[in-house]
């Protein structure tokens, strides 16, 4: 069975000098204990399980409720334990200063006033929201759970690529692929002391029920619903959790109440974990003609009654331009040097940037400030003279809408493609809990970029996953 | 406690599987009579299909393209199995079963959703592939018809009996006290006109059809012997409180899960429904002896729509 190595940026199971990094050794003996045809019906029957269960996603733009099964592949991601423990110290630190800016954000505005982030590209920005000004949620957190992308340079070194701070998915797909993956693959597990993460949705539940206001507390999963792209997910966290998962129109609220309705009339509701964006949550408050949120929803938050997690507002730290500042809001709130790096960005907001960003589109990355899932990018590097020319018109209407960064390669992993393993691009997206203190989630998603040389890893273009494990600590 | 919105699905859920299951046990049982007088007897072929469409309230026969080589039966197969087009095929009941089942999937076991979905994509496979030949559509039928039990089967073994078991419950009695009813009105006018005629193989075979597609021609002889009565039959089906898919033990169920169900105003009033249908049932031989039995049965089946309303006025969202 071959193993090919890639030649630029970092190999996740290759060491420069083309020897198997030790934790990687086992895995691929084992795996060269396999031919072609036992691979290949491993995987046939891996992506029969996926689509018999229904664990699957709705691709936009396609015929409604088109599903696809997110490609899986076999080969682990492996972290050893060191390595982890980096990662997760530099998350804790992370997390904690973003709760910290938004509460500061949404209070005193001390950060703003004295200039580590500029005011204008806080209060500017469509993610902020003054309706929910001077409300602080139990704990002071805004943000129970993130989901932050990390890649690795060319050195190894990990690098925050974003946060998301207002609803991260992918996190059913981590539970999913393990379960996955010890069943199609149980000799690979043998091997290593790999950690758990099926506590999820058990840390999730306790998260929610930490926030809410009173005594009672009644969760909910608010799903926008079925054809959402993550339904599967909304449903696959209400279930393990044990809660309902609501569409907006099983919500009403009474009095500054939420309640939800059932058989049996109406019943009070005190946390709401929703998978919906700020702007569609409330009608009266928000956007006018959302169908999908609860009319009142906001007042009754502000009247302290209903904790909803994440709060309203959380956006603005997840912006692409906040992004570039929170080094400094780590040193600002915490008085700590960051222990994760970052990439470098240019705003166009600052016209020195922009007219950098302008004069070198081929060779840069560019982001809209509030874009995810990979729409609306440019990758400068390998974009055509016509698609660059196009897209610098489309950003000198609106300049402060976009961001830039240098091509970061990501590095590579073997992925079981064509009868060999063959190296493609990765990233991580660890996932964090905030209730009483910051949890992470050990591993996280891993996507890649299934075609070759391609950089976008998002199932919508092309992105697979895999198991990712972290290694227990070993007595030695 | 449930949410309402949930409780119709599951609801629904409970009436198409049970749907399903009942199309494909009638096309299985029609196909069988109808393919055994084909030749002999091409107008009584005919005909059983036709009181098969309409005991389904299935749309009709102008759509079915038939040729030498597909012979009667096979366009009655693709119509009744696969069609997406026929809102009662096979097909069409397990899509929208499955479409509620995913938008209740929190409430299912694995077990249940996973078989559901499974039963789905295998006829999406065999309508990708289509149905060539009357003995592969013979087989899959059969296979379809094992894979809906066991998805009732996961139901029945892995749900928890709370208020969402109650409903899927409540949905299935009401489809198939609804169906028993659907079959007895198409079925009872051609069977008592056949007696006319004084063919006495066919005149039986007719009766024993009749049975097998309420699936209960083993327990009327474990009651009855083997000698069928027409009488007895008629009874049988609309009285046997034993037999699951006669009518009374049908009024009996839908009680039995609406007593463990919250109370309210507009659900006492299918209370009183079921419980006039089960004193006449139960009580009133002579005053049904009396009647017409088919007109009787789509009268039945009526008050059953009235019942079902009432349902969910009270506990589904409007």
């Amino acid at each position: 069975m071959e193993w090919i190595q890639e030649t630029t940026g970092f190999d996740e199971i290759f060491a420069a000098d083309g020897s198997t990094r030790p934790h990687y050794e086992a895995a691929q003996r084992i795996l060269a204990g396999m031919d072609d045809r036992e691979l290949a019906r491993r995987e046939k029957l891996q992506r029969l399980s996926l689509l018999n269960q229904g664990i699957t996603f709705a691709v936009y733009g396609a015929r409604e409720g088109t599903e696809r099964v997110f490609p899986f592949d076999f080969v682990p991601r492996i972290l050893a334990a060191d390595e982890w423990k980096s990662i997760e110290e530099g998350l804790v630190q992370r997390v904690t200063a973003i709760n910290l800016f938004l509460r500061d954000v949404y209070g005193e505005q001390r950060s703003l006033k004295e200039g580590i982030v500029p005011w204008e590209l806080v209060l500017s920005r469509p993610e902020y929201k003054r309706q929910v000004m001077g409300v602080v949620p139990p704990g002071g957190v805004y943000t129970h759970v993130v989901g932050t992308d990390l890649i690795r340079d060319d050195t190894g070194r990990y690098v925050v690529l974003e946060d998301n701070c207002r609803c991260p998915s992918g996190v059913s797909y981590v539970l999913e692929n393990r379960n996955l993956l010890s069943r199609s693959f149980p000799e690979l597990f043998s091997a290593y002391p790999v950690r758990p993460v099926e506590g999820y949705p058990r840390q999730l539940l306790e998260t929610l029920e930490l926030v809410g206001p009173g005594e009672s507390r009644q969760a909910v999963v608010l799903t926008p619903g079925m054809f959402n792209s993550a339904y599967f997910e909304h449903s696959f966290l209400a279930r393990e959790m044990g809660v309902p998962l609501v569409e907006g129109f099983d919500l009403v609220v009474e009095n500054n109440h939420v309640y939800m309705r059932t058989t049996e009339g109406l019943r009070r509701v005190d946390v709401i974990y929703r998978r919906i964006d700020d702007d569609f949550l409330d009608p009266l408050t928000f956007r006018r003609e959302s169908t999908l949120g609860v009319p009142g929803l906001i007042n009754a938050y502000r009247a302290g009654n209903v904790a909803i997690a994440n709060a309203p507002g959380s956006g603005v730290a997840d912006d692409k331009a906040t992004y570039a500042f929170l080094p400094d809001l780590i040193r600002f709130f915490l008085d700590e040097e960051p222990r994760l790096g970052q990439v470098p960005t240019y705003l166009g907001m600052r016209s020195d940037d922009f007219a950098y960003m302008l004069d070198h589109l081929d060779e840069l990355v560019v982001k809209t400030t509030g874009g995810a899932g990979g729409y609306g990018m440019l990758m400068g590097p390998f974009a055509s003279k016509q698609e660059i020319a196009d897209y610098a018109e489309q950003m000198k209407a609106d300049p402060s809408g976009y961001i830039a960064q240098p091509l970061i390669q990501l590095s590579a992993h073997g992925t079981w493609i064509d009868k060999a393993f063959r190296p493609r691009r990765v990233d991580l997206r660890p996932f964090v809990l905030y209730g009483d203190r910051v949890r992470v989630l050990p591993g996280g998603l891993t996507r890649v970029a299934l075609r070759e040389g391609s950089y976008v890893v998002n199932s919508s273009q092309g992105g697979g996953s895999k198991d990712t494990w972290v290694l227990e600590e070993r007595d030695a | 406690m449930m949410l309402s919105r949930v409780a119709s699905s599951l609801y629904w859920i409970g009436r198409y599987l049970e749907r399903a299951e009942n199309v494909t046990r009638l096309l299985l049982v029609t196909s069988e009579v109808a393919v055994e007088v084909e030749g002999f007897d091409d107008a009584l072929a005919q005909s059983q299909w036709d009181e098969l469409l309409q005991g389904l309230s299935s749309p009709g026969r102008e759509a079915l393209e038939f040729s030498p080589e597909s012979g009667l039966a096979l366009p009655y197969y693709r119509w009744l199995l696969l069609d997406a087009d026929n809102p009662v095929s096979v097909r069409s009941s397990l899509a929208r079963a499955r479409d509620n089942a995913r938008s209740v999937r929190e409430v299912l076991t694995r077990e249940v959703f996973t078989d559901l979905n499974e039963c789905h994509h295998d006829l999406e496979r065999l309508r990708r592939r289509g149905l060539r030949d009357p003995a592969l559509a013979r087989s899959e039928l059969g296979k379809t018809h094992r894979a809906v039990i066991g998805i009732l089967g996961s139901i029945e073994h892995t749900l928890s009996r709370d208020q969402g078991w109650t409903f899927m419950k409540l949905g299935e009695a009401m489809e198939r006290t609804r169906r028993t009813l659907l079959v007895l009105h198409a079925k009872l006018p051609a069977l008592d006109s056949r007696a006319e005629r004084r063919d006495l193989p066919l005149f039986y075979a007719g009766w024993r059809g009749l049975l097998r597609s309420v699936a209960s021609l083993e327990n009327y002889r474990a009651m009855h012997g083997g000698a069928l009565k027409p009488e007895q039959v008629v009874r049988f089906l609309l009285l046997e409180p034993s037999a699951p898919r006669s009518v009374l033990c049908g009024v009996n169920r839908l009680r039995a899960y609406l007593d463990r169900l919250p109370g309210g105003e507009a659900v006492s009033e299918a209370d009183r429904i079921l419980g006039r249908l089960h004193a006449a049932l139960s009580y009133d031989d002579d005053g049904i002896a009396e009647r017409e039995s088919s007109s009787f049965a789509a009268e039945v089946a009526d008050q059953l729509t009235t019942a079902h309303e009432a349902i969910a006025r009270q506990y589904f969202p409007a």
